[in-house]
């Protein structure tokens, strides 16, 4: 079972104001009962035995079955001594209050089925005792016996979340540790393969392959990586569009954003994801060969601004405007009304010579 | 080059892959570079910057405590003439940023061609920014953020100039200052000092944004 220190601390204080309370209620009656050596003795064994009690149960360890056993035991005897101690017409047993402490403390450590049992044990010995016929006392006992059992049912439930709590902790933080791990033994392959696409190609044509090759690995494992990001997301709604463009980094494109995160609808993540692998491929296919792009990502304000810029041969504007008839840009027209059905404008510029840029800017609103 | 009698020459290679530090050192070495210490952890870095006293330090970011961004950040309080030069395999953007808001004067990503490392080594020595269109990116989107905390504060944010904007996102678009230069009918020097104005204020920046951090949060003196 586990140990919530709070559910002691409670404890203790209950019973420690409890025993006060017996000790101001016998000293004030202490002329008049029949006893009164008796007592005395009485309540010295009360706060000995208390103190007792409270050093057992304060350490899970100390919690044993006979002390809680002996516990009730010793409270049952001093209610049934009552009437002889205190003499004829007495209300209260020697110890008021105090005789819930031994049924608590076996509803808290054990089970609250135990508790409510010591309870209407010690509720019977004490009616018994006082041969008292008051029928209106029954209540309170029948109050004692109900508050026991649900705090002991209450307390399991405290200790059944309070566990589960900590066993999600304990997971979490297994999990940050493994992303730890794995991202040093990541960052060790990347290096190898930095160092074998720097140095490679000094040993000719077979080493120029290795270059590529290790090229080729490493933008794989960095997009993998960093897809592994942001899959604690919890809101479907919005998506990440500086991870989302990551996935298109390679060899021939870099891509470029603002530090974090730049969270926007899920349906505009979508489009400008397909926009910006159309523009690519068009660079693949059309830049010539060894062309390299670049994908820009800003946040202007409210608006969203997407460039790809790619250094390929380019051309006349006025074919790219025209090019869906000769079906070579296809993809162009759809490049377009992608971007005007989120309500953004799509620009093209290009020249012979000096590559192609688009820029998409999707205003505010949209964005989040 | 003519200034190249004037660049400093010193170097301090910091990275936790030997195969690395020996392969980027000789290559150094081999272009009039004196590599006058290396080290391998955080730790090393700090201890040993302090004895050899380097002018250039290549930073790996990824290395065994303190990282790569905080030594950049610590070094450069103790030796604000300093010029790092930060590099990383894995391209962790917020560290990154960090070491350039601290001071350093460039960044390269580790699969830079060995012509760009030496180059970009080179230049950071002379005490010029060396920037890859990712660290341009960072860079624009690190100035909007100041812009509108700033009037969060109803303050005024660091402000870049039209001019300045533009650069920093042709740099982002992967033109090189040369033709940037040839685009905006401008010099070549004029380019590279737009993009010094842009580093020089960010990190100007970021020291008041420390300081209002500080003076939010009611610490008053200053250490």
């Amino acid at each position: 079972m586990m140990d919530v220190p709070e559910i002691f601390r409670g404890y203790a204080l209950v019973r420690v104001t409890a025993l006060v309370y017996v000790l101001a209620v016998d000293a004030v009656r202490l002329p008049s009962v029949a006893h009164p050596a008796v007592l005395v003795a009485v309540m010295l064994a009360v706060s000995a035995w208390t103190a007792f009690t409270l050093w057992s149960y304060a350490s899970p360890a100390r919690r044993r079955t006979w002390v809680l056993v002996l516990d009730l035991v010793a409270t049952l005897v001093l209610v049934a001594l009552s009437p002889w101690v205190l003499g004829p017409g007495s209300e209260q047993s020697v110890v008021p209050l105090w005789t819930a402490s031994a049924p608590m403390a076996l509803a808290l450590w054990r089970d609250w089925s135990w508790g409510v049992l010591a309870a209407v044990l010690v509720s019977v010995v004490d009616l018994a005792a006082m041969t008292s016929t008051e029928v209106a006392n029954w209540g309170g006992k029948l109050g004692f016996v109900l508050l026991t059992g649900g705090l002991g049912y209450l307390v399991a439930a405290l200790r059944r979340s309070t566990c589960e709590r900590e066993r999600i902790t304990a997971s979490a933080a297994a999990m940050a540790e493994r992303a730890r791990l794995s991202r040093l033994v990541h960052d060790g392959v990347l290096q190898v393969l930095a160092l074998v696409e720097r140095d490679a190609p000094s040993f000719g044509p077979r080493g120029l392959l290795m270059a590529t090759a290790a090229r080729q690995q490493e933008v794989e494992l960095r997009r993998l990586l960093q897809s592994d990001h942001g899959e604690d997301d919890i809101d479907v709604t919005v998506a990440d569009l500086a991870a989302v463009l990551d996935r298109h980094a390679s060899a021939s494109v870099t891509i470029s954003t603002p530090a974090g995160r730049v969270l926007v609808d899920n349906e505009v993540a979508a489009e400008l994801d397909q926009a910006v692998s159309e523009v690519l491929t068009n660079v693949a296919r059309h830049a010539g060969p060894g062309a390299k792009a670049w994908v820009l990502l800003e946040r202007e304000g409210e608006d969203v601004v997407v460039s790809v810029r790619d250094n390929g041969v380019g051309g006349q504007l006025e074919d790219f405007e025209d090019a869906h008839r000769r079906g070579r840009f296809g993809v162009r027209h759809s490049i377009r009304s992608r971007v005007s059905d989120l309500g953004g404008v799509a620009t093209l510029r290009t020249a012979p010579g000096r590559g192609v840029e688009w820029e998409f800017r999707i205003p505010g609103g949209r964005a989040q | 080059m003519s200034e190249t009698t004037e660049m400093p020459r010193r170097v301090m290679l910091v990275d936790d892959h030997p195969m690395w530090l020996e392969a980027l050192g000789a290559d150094l070495t081999e272009h009039g570079f004196e590599i006058v210490a290396t080290a391998g952890t955080g730790e090393e870095a700090l201890r040993r910057a302090r004895a050899a006293r380097p002018e250039v330090i290549v930073m790996d970011l990824q290395i065994p405590g303190p990282d790569g961004a905080t030594c950049t950040e610590l070094l450069l309080k103790e030796f604000p003439g300093l010029h790092v030069l930060v590099i990383s395999a894995s391209g962790e953007r917020d560290d990154v940023l960090r070491a350039v808001k601290a001071g350093a004067r460039g960044y390269l990503v580790k699969s830079a061609s060995p012509e760009e490392l030496l180059d970009g080594v080179r230049r950071t020595a002379l005490g010029d920014a060396v920037f890859t269109p990712g660290l341009a990116g960072l860079v624009l989107g690190e100035f909007r953020r100041m812009v509108t905390r700033a009037e969060e504060h109803n303050d005024q944010g660091p402000v870049l100039t039209t001019r300045e904007v533009e650069v920093l996102r042709l740099v982002a678009k992967g033109l090189a200052y040369r033709e940037i230069a040839e685009s905006l009918f401008v010099s070549h020097r004029t380019v590279q000092n737009h993009v010094q104005n842009v580093l020089r204020k960010l990190q100007l920046h970021n020291r008041v944004e420390l300081a209002l951090y500080a003076i939010e949060r009611g610490i008053h003196h200053d250490d």
